[in-house]
């Protein structure tokens, strides 16, 4: 098609060096000695490959050279780069950082991101990469977001594929961008391949016009015409600083070595004729003096990269240090009795005026409407271009989250339905949870999800699950769930202070009319362990005989059954109900499952291979010597019935937990 | 958000000391407007009504029922948001309670109503289990749980005051007892020739077991802690029940006084009885205590030694044997003190003196000279080979055995 056109009509190699002025044919030696550096680099590294001195594989930009280069022309300090799995030809024309880049990809922990990296993942002097295809943008945008608040007119490029127009986040990230005049630069490399399959196989319609839908501006290049990329680009990026719009640029091109070392199906005949066409292999052929001088310096180069990477050790990892939380407990008292969707408005609201990086996105939470469930209420009007609506994508709005916080910003997304935290899981799971430590500790993502999760209330299986638990356990991620025994205000305002790490906080949708109290059943009162994110502790005088685990809105059931296992069955309970349930400090359970040996754990969603599940092992490990009777309950293994009756019966609650409190009682 | 107001029992007449909440007029949870009536309460006179001071969102702390004490928070009133919504009530949930009341759970509450023990009496805060109230109740009746139908009423403070006594006095001892028989021969017609008729035989039996224990010392003393405490003073007391309940007054030094005074002492202890007006004074500091059963034709009885002593003396009216007046006195004592045999030996010597006395009621002895103050006459006296003095103070004739002091 139009790929195979502009490959027919490739301009026309320079002319001879010598016969152009100074300054350009410095300008020419210059380009091609950059071009020269990335490709013997690259072919190094195809070569270390096969002597077994490279992990993982390698995604060569052996024949795109030149797109890195056009880029980085035309970058100012302060300008960022998000790119992908192919990122050492941007990086390397960005920086020039031969040595970092060959000891990252070497495993070393001298790399940029201390071997942890490795080729797909680098962060350094302004370059990152991830190596999952279209989440990069909307984090990219969220840099850009950034740059455009800070207000020195920098930009953000970002570069993707043809195969990268396949994923959905990028057109979310596109309409985002122009709808709020994002200073990006998208640079879309087209080598007419995805992989192993071929881009017209996969991709309908126009690529430039798909960028145009939206409202945004669009080149078109190749890299076998060097000088005309380099305007183009000059274009490009001069149109996203000055009119700080979002821009895009398509730019043709062909890899000559496979997708990723070894695999290549492509026939040969379409290799040779692209490899014919290469700019720098032209110029091999006709200047080959100057040639083999910019080549062999390059290899020069590259090989010391190599040696001082050789000797160099291996990346190291650090042991884990154990969660541990404060282990005295403090009896909880909370002035007035609020309703809890109160105290999280107030508790943001507070942040808002304290903290000038904090910012709200999510759907539907401007004034006057203030939120599905009015949380975030009145706080648009109160701080004007900072609590924003997002247009519906849960991926762009967290991507952009990312961004802002990688950026210094203290954002605050809201998912409106946990049920559509789905929607964010790659952005939540291999962006914003990863880069802390795959970029070794260069930059930090604290950034805080809040939504609500929960059923009870009849809004069918799309709309009522606690899906937390998918969640749990990704390593990068905290996960806080809120309850009205322990005032979320107080959680809250320690969590902005302390935050260092992605949190997902999970409200609740019935728990938002609870009144946050200290005043719980007859007979019993409520206490909490140190810390931000403490454990509350609901007991009372007597000896307990079973221990509830539960955490946010299973509270007020739990609570219920307590009341009612003292009044009907003169059983006493105690509730043990975490704040932070990942990681999780199993402590304060131990300490009261040491005296009960009974454990029931309560969670709304599902029980196989839920939080019930690791916190029983947990316990086991941890008192390995007890014999302990411990039960698990969860929602039925079923999607949650529109019904509310049937809801209900779906779920577990005061009956359910009574009726399991008093077998485990009595029978054991 | 307003204050938190508290209500409270309100004083409203200067005998009482607490209030019951008689009903709640609004379901605890529920808004309130201003002076609106919520609750009763019930005091010894008048039936007060309470009213909200101001409008508000109502919880209890208090159930229909309870007697709380005067300043006590019956309800609190909470600040109502506008945007309240009225929670829904949840018929399983009991009402709040008082945060400092303790809890009982619903069988608890059921026991605690059946066998009639005050809520209040349970430590704040605590849950009470039915087992809890059943203990507190104790004894095999509540235990049974039969299911037969009760009537309770309140025991007078007099006969709960005397049941800590005795528990006292039975917790501190080792109990053991003997009985001897006394042929009195006409002990009675002797009180009569005496002119102490009315007062019965006490006198005579406090008059000599007065004396007595100057000898049986450990039965005069009181035991605590492997040490035996001997009483500096012999100071008898008499179980008196005359319809106004039983008391125990006292007779100090009972080893220094003759029967007529001792006589006479009771005397003046039953007219005040008799018109309630027996001091505590009166009551207190005794050491050994006789009570007599005798005339209400009791033939022996297990007297229980009372706090603070070791030993009580009962007289009973023996078998009916007629033509001879017998006598049974029984000494329950504290075995940690003494032991069978010396309470035997105090009984027998008892009997004998009071035999004596018995004999003594012969109508000849009228002028016969008597010691004045054991009223043994000469003839007695010769028998047991003592001497009758004649004394200057008091003027009168004392035998030897009385100068001695017993």
């Amino acid at each position: 098609m139009v790929y195979f056109a502009i490959g027919r009509h490739a301009m026309q190699p320079e002319s001879k060096t010598a016969e152009m002025p100074h300054a350009i044919r410095d300008a020419a030696r210059q380009l091609y000695a950059d071009a020269f550096l990335i490709r013997c680099f690259e072919e190094r590294l195809l070569k270390l490959f096969s002597e077994g001195k490279l992990f993982g594989t390698v995604h060569t930009c052996i024949g795109q050279e030149f797109t890195g280069i056009a880029v980085a022309r035309h970058l100012l300090a302060g300008d960022l780069i998000f790119t992908n799995h192919r990122c050492h030809g941007h990086y390397l024309a960005r920086t020039g950082d031969v040595e970092g880049l060959m000891a990252e990809i070497m495993g070393r922990s001298t790399g940029i991101c201390g071997g942890r990296g490795g080729s797909q993942h680098i962060c350094s002097a302004g370059v990152y990469s991830n190596g999952v295809q279209g989440g990069t943008v909307p984090v990219a945008a969220g840099l850009a977001l950034a740059q455009k608040m800070a207000g020195r007119g920098n930009v953000v490029v970002v570069f993707i594929g043809d195969g990268t127009l396949g994923e959905g986040v990028v057109y979310e990230t596109l309409n985002v961008a122009a709808r709020w005049n994002l200073p990006m630069a998208v640079v879309l490399e087209n080598n007419g391949y995805s992989q192993s399959t071929q881009t017209a196989e996969t991709t309908a319609g126009d690529i430039l016009k798909r960028a145009e839908a939206f409202g945004i501006a669009a080149w078109h290049a190749s890299t076998w015409d060097p000088a005309h990329l380099i305007d183009t680009m000059e274009c490009v990026i001069g149109h996203a600083r000055e009119q700080c719009r979002p821009a895009f640029v398509r730019v043709d091109t062909y890899r000559l070595a496979a997708h990723s070392k070894g695999d290549d199906e492509r026939p040969a005949g379409e290799l040779d004729q692209y490899r014919s066409m290469d700019p720098l292999n032209r110029f091999s052929a006709s200047e080959p003096e100057e040639a083999a001088v910019l080549r062999h310096s390059a290899e020069s180069r590259v090989s010391r990269a190599v040696e001082l990477a050789l000797p160099a050790e291996f990346t190291q990892i650090e042991p884990e240090s154990a969660v541990s939380a404060g282990r005295s407990w403090q009896r909880t008292e909370i002035q007035g009795s609020e309703l809890v969707a109160r105290r999280i408005h107030a508790a943001l609201r507070e942040q808002m005026s304290q903290d000038s990086r904090a910012l709200i996105l999510g759907e539907d939470i401007e004034a006057p409407y203030g939120g599905a469930f009015k949380i975030t209420r009145d706080l648009s009007d109160s701080f004007p271009g900072r609590v924003c609506n997002t247009p519906l994508s849960e991926a762009a709005l967290v991507g952009l989250g990312t961004g802002l916080a990688m950026a210094g910003m203290r954002p605050i997304c809201e998912i409106m339905f946990g049920d559509f935290l789905t929607l964010a899981a790659d952005q939540i799971i291999n962006h914003a949870a990863k880069f802390q430590w795959a970029y070794n500790g260069q930059v930090s993502v604290p950034m805080v999800i809040r939504t609500p999760m929960g059923g009870r209330r009849g809004y069918g299986p799309t709309h009522s699950q606690s899906i937390e638990k998918h969640f749990l356990g990704v390593p990068g991620l905290n996960v806080v769930a809120i309850h009205h025994r322990y005032d979320p205000y107080l959680l809250y305002r320690d969590l902005f202070a302390v935050i260092d790490q992605p949190t997902l906080v999970i409200e609740n949708k019935a728990l938002y009319g609870e009144r946050v109290s200290h005043e719980t059943i007859g007979g019993f009162w409520c206490e909490h362990t140190g810390g931000a994110f403490p454990a509350t502790r609901i007991r009372s005088s007597a000896v307990p005989e079973i221990t509830i685990v539960c955490y946010g809105g299973m509270l007020p059931e739990a609570e219920k059954a307590a009341d009612r296992l003292f009044e009907e069955h003169e059983i006493v309970a105690e509730i043990i109900c975490p704040t932070q349930i990942c990681p999780l400090d199993v402590e304060p359970i131990l300490e009261s499952v040491r005296t009960t040996r009974r454990l029931l754990l309560v969670e709304e969603g599902q029980v196989f291979c839920g939080f019930g599940s690791e916190v029983a092992a947990a316990v086991h490990e941890g008192c390995p010597e007890l014999r302990l009777l411990v039960r698990r309950q969860g929602a039925a293994r079923h999607p949650l019935p529109a019904s509310k009756p049937a809801e209900l019966a779906s779920l577990p609650g005061a009956d359910s937990i009574v009726r399991d409190c008093v077998e485990m009682v009595r029978n054991g | 958000m307003a204050e938190t107001i508290a209500l409270s029992i309100p004083r409203e007449t200067v005998n009482d000391e607490t209030g019951r909440i008689l009903s709640w007029k609004v379901p605890s949870g529920s808004l309130v407007e201003k002076d609106e009536l919520v609750c009763e309460v019930e005091t010894s006179k008048v039936v007060l009504e309470i009213h909200a001071p101001a409008a508000g969102r109502l919880r209890y702390s208090a159930a229909v029922g309870e007697e709380l004490p005067i300043g006590a928070d019956i309800c609190y009133i909470v600040g109502a948001d506008e945007n309240d919504v009225e929670p829904v009530v949840d018929a399983a949930i009991p009402e709040s309670v008082a945060p400092a009341a303790a809890r009982l759970s619903a069988a608890a509450r059921r026991a605690a109503a059946q066998y009639g023990i005050d809520v209040s009496s349970f430590p704040a805060g605590t849950l009470v289990r039915r087992s809890d109230v059943l203990r507190k109740a104790g004894g095999p009746l509540a235990d049974r749980d039969a299911g037969v139908p009760v009537r309770w009423a309140d025991l007078p403070r007099r006969k709960l005051l005397e049941s800590r006594i005795l528990r006292a006095g039975q917790a501190a001892s080792i109990q053991s007892s003997v009985t001897s028989t006394c042929r009195a021969g006409r002990l009675l017609a002797r009180m009569q020739k005496l002119g102490l008729a009315t007062a019965g035989l006490q006198p005579i039996v406090i008059f000599e077991t007065g004396r007595l224990l100057k000898q049986y010392e450990e039965l005069n003393a009181i035991h605590q802690q492997g040490r035996i405490g001997q009483y500096q003073q012999i100071n008898i007391g008499w179980a008196l029940d005359g319809g106004y309940g039983l008391v125990v007054p006292v007779i100090e030094r009972a080893d220094e006084r003759d029967i007529h005074e001792i006589a006479a002492i009771m005397q003046q202890q039953l007219e005040a009885y008799l018109e309630q007006a027996l001091s505590p004074a009166q009551l207190r500091g005794g050491t050994f205590t006789v009570t007599d059963l005798s005339s209400y034709g009791a033939s022996f009885f297990q007297p229980l030694i009372a706090e603070g002593q070791s030993a009580i003396l009962g007289i009973g009216g023996g078998p009916p044997w007629p033509g001879d007046e017998v006598l049974t006195l029984t000494l329950a004592f504290d075995h940690q003190l003494s032991e069978g045999k010396r309470a035997a030996r105090f009984l027998q010597d008892l009997a004998a003196r009071l035999e004596e006395h018995g004999a003594l009621a012969s109508p000849a002895d009228e002028t016969e000279p008597h010691c004045m103050v054991c009223q043994r006459d000469r003839k007695t006296l010769q028998e047991h080979k003592l001497i009758l003095l004649r004394s200057e103070v008091p003027p009168g004739l004392v035998c030897s055995l009385c100068v001695a002091g017993w």
